[in-house]
């Protein structure tokens, strides 16, 4: 038999879910502008029919009302993979191309006393000093010249090395940041763990978590894997978990010997074993950053240590062949320098030749000083010879081309930088209409719940009438 | 598709921002009328400026060394035309001591006077300008000739770039006018010496031969004096190069790195009606009537 109790129970069951689409809806509408949140929506099922006696041999199914069934998150796991992935394509050329602009000033032609104008004055004061060798002003202004030159070589090398120190702090931020996500993404975990067993689903703890991954991989290659428990298992830069259930392991940083006592990446295991990394982060933008601290910067650096050590090489040998005012002859001007590497840095002018100007070697006869200035007028030529070592262009012509790379470089990350960018909305445009609140829709369901309510509750107010006649009956 | 509340607010943002970063980018370029600010605003343009900075500056200094190798020839052709006149000077004093009316105490100041003269040669030949000796050679900071009119210095030119791979000489071989003691130059000064000791002694026979003497030696003088005036022609050639340079150069580097202002100001213009048009379009996109107005 079907009483009207029954019926109550249904209208009541209906009502239930009426106001937990309501309160969904609320919860969206209240999160509509919140980062990472994907709408929710409710499940509604009807909850189990009961048998009932209908007649004296008649047995029927009849309903019980309905039931929330689970309260889901819009979610498509193949958007966010793709969102993954744009995020570390994105985050490598914005890390390499933030790192390489403060690299590009270094070799602004607008900020004075580049290499290369150096250069141009040193052999102008060579030019100028051929006019009059015996004069001791035009020696000093050489002299001056030439430590303008070897200076600004000098800046170079310090300034660049300054460069990789500040993609070094801000390495250091970014591995601090990656260990904090961690914890979020192991305490997500926890909470995911314990809510999902009773199971329900854990959409608010499951976006947090989505935004701590979708944030480290900004920062590092990162691949994701979520377990059938529901926890996620976090792996870095081929296969170093990071975080494994709700086991935590932690990255850190550290002065390389090997690498000019620039920072290296160390993986600390679950296990405590504490791994190099360095190397195996080659996207986000840590892997950026990497890439330019070490391939980038330290390339062009390396032509700079050639030109330097070629430039003091040539002017070193022109200038021992050469005699000074004394008639001695076979000095060097520069400080000779023993290898390539680190040769900008170490580019120094002979203090002997600094403490006295009448050492210059101007005269190519020690018996024609002062006026000998045919050692010169070899130097001045030092100018547009093509140098082998260089790839057979002169002096000038290689920085020249140094700077260009620099430029390409910088415009080229740029470039990839903008195109990863406008891919990464575009994919993310998808991820919101599918995943994100729209007002519209959520007014539909507003209304529709409402509606629910209101016929439920107009149920509930006839039954209310049949149980008033009832009585009505018995009195 | 289906258009999520946010999507309607990034959407703007970010079609905003981008329209809003190249108006900066363009004004910019105008301000500064340069395209290139930068070497990644254009690597290759920036290493082909960098390739004729270089030049420019080296054809500065060119021109400063033919300034001074001008001025070195100008003293030299001011010397030498001077030390010529000098000779003939003297030259007409000792035709006047050949008069067989002069007495030797006329003679004697016709000796006086080319003994003098003899003394201006000397300090021409010794002409110093900018701290140096010009006729010296490379021996530059002492006199080339002393006090007894003895040659010190020796035989080199100096030598000024005024141009890539082109050298003048800015000095001329001071002994190859007035005698170095070397066989083939006539030592003028010793010319002198002995034509004042003629005259005065009046012996016509000597005084005939220094006369005759004399003469080669203003050849010798006029011929040192052409050669100037022949580096001074190769100098010009050198300055109208360096002058034509100095005002290409500029030009060129303007065709690489200035704005092209009239397509600047145009795509200004259109970044400005689109930046307009974005803001208008997502005024109503985030005014935008949703079914929230109506129930």
């Amino acid at each position: 038999m079907l009483g009207l109790k029954n019926t109550l129970w249904n209208t009541v069951s209906g009502m239930n879910v009426s106001q937990a689409g309501l309160s969904t809806v609320g919860h969206n509408l209240a999160n509509a502008d919140t980062e990472g949140y994907s709408r929710q929506k409710v499940h509604i099922g009807n909850r189990g029919p009961l048998q009932v006696h209908t007649g004296s041999e008649q047995i029927s199914q009849a309903g019980q009302g309905a039931r929330v069934e689970n309260i889901n998150r819009a979610h498509s796991t193949f958007l966010e993979r793709q969102l993954l992935r744009d995020r570390l394509d994105r985050g490598f050329f914005d890390g390499q191309s933030g790192a390489l602009r403060l690299f590009e000033r270094l070799f602004d032609e607008g900020s004075s006393n580049t290499v290369g104008t150096a250069m141009d004055d040193f052999f102008n004061s060579v030019r100028e000093l051929s006019q009059d060798p015996s004069s001791d002003g035009h020696r000093d202004m050489f002299l001056e010249r030439t430590r303008d030159v070897t200076r600004s070589f000098n800046r170079v090398a310090q300034d660049s090395h300054r460069v990789q120190e500040d993609i070094d702090r801000s390495l250091q931020a970014k591995i601090e940041r990656i260990n904090e996500l961690g914890e979020v993404i192991r305490n997500a975990n926890a909470r995911i763990g314990s809510i999902e067993a009773v199971g329900l689903t854990a959409n608010d703890s499951r976006d947090h978590r989505d935004m701590a991954v979708k944030e480290i991989a900004e920062l590092a290659n990162v691949r994701v894997l979520i377990h059938r428990d529901g926890s996620a298992q976090i792996d870095l830069a081929n296969g170093f978990t990071l975080v494994q259930g709700t086991t935590l392991a932690s990255l850190r940083t550290l002065p390389d010997p090997a690498n000019g006592g620039l920072r290296a990446v160390q993986h600390i295991g679950l296990n405590g074993v504490a791994t190099d990394i360095t190397d195996s982060i080659t996207r986000g933008e840590i892997g950026g950053l990497l890439e330019a601290r070490d391939t980038t910067i330290p390339d062009r650096m390396a032509e700079i240590d050639n030109l330097a050590f070629t430039f003091t090489q040539e002017v070193n040998a022109i200038h021992q062949g050469g005699f000074g005012l004394d008639g001695l002859g076979g000095r060097d001007l520069l400080t000779p320098i023993g290898a390539v590497n680190g040769a900008a840095l170490a580019m120094a002018v002979e203090p002997g030749v600094l403490a006295n100007p009448d050492q210059v070697a101007a005269a190519t006869d020690p018996l024609a000083v002062p006026g000998d200035n045919r050692n010169l007028l070899r130097l001045a030529d030092l100018q547009m010879a093509r140098q082998g070592v260089l790839g057979d262009v002169s002096l000038n012509h290689f920085y020249g081309e140094v700077v260009r790379r620099v430029g390409s470089d910088v415009a080229q990350n740029q470039t990839y930088a903008e195109f990863h960018q406008a891919r990464f909305e575009q994919s993310d445009a998808l991820r919101e209409s599918i995943e994100g609140v729209s007002l519209d829709d959520e007014m539909v369901d507003l209304s529709r719940y409402q509606k629910h309510f209101e016929a439920s509750a107009r149920v509930m107010d006839t039954v209310n009438r049949l149980m008033d006649e009832i009585l009505q009956l018995v009195r | 598709m289906r258009v999520s509340e946010k999507q309607r607010f990034i959407i703007s943002q970010t079609r905003i921002g981008k329209q809003r970063t190249r108006q900066i980018e363009l004004s910019e370029q105008l301000s500064s009328g340069l395209r290139i600010n930068k070497p990644s605003d254009d690597s290759l343009g920036a290493k082909k400026l960098a390739a004729l900075n270089s030049e420019h500056r080296r054809v500065e200094q060119h021109t400063r060394n033919i300034g001074s190798a001008r001025h070195l020839l100008n003293s030299a052709d001011n010397a030498l035309s001077e030390s010529s006149n000098t000779l003939y000077r003297t030259k007409e004093l000792a035709i006047r001591g050949l008069n067989s009316a002069m007495t030797p105490a006329d003679r004697g100041f016709l000796a006086e006077e080319i003994l003098s003269l003899k003394e201006h040669l000397h300090s021409l030949a010794n002409t110093r300008t900018n701290n140096r000796y010009i006729f010296g050679g490379y021996v530059s900071t002492t006199p080339p000739y002393d006090n007894v009119f003895a040659f010190r210095g020796d035989t080199n030119v100096t030598q000024y770039e005024v141009g890539d791979g082109e050298l003048v000489k800015a000095t001329t071989p001071g002994g190859a006018a007035f005698g170095d003691g070397t066989a083939g130059t006539i030592d003028v000064f010793d010319n002198l010496t002995r034509l004042e000791e003629a005259v005065r002694n009046g012996i016509e026979v000597d005084m005939q031969n220094e006369l005759a003497l004399l003469e080669t030696s203003l050849e010798q003088v006029i011929s040192v004096r052409q050669h100037v005036g022949l580096e001074m022609n190769r100098l010009d050639g050198a300055e109208s190069v360096a002058s034509y340079l100095k005002t290409r150069l500029p030009d060129t580097m303007s065709g690489i790195q200035d704005v092209d202002f009239t397509a600047a100001v145009s795509e200004m213009k259109m970044v400005e009606n689109a930046l307009q048009a974005t803001i208008a379009t997502s005024s109503r996109l985030m005014k935008g009537t949703s079914l929230l107005d109506y129930i």
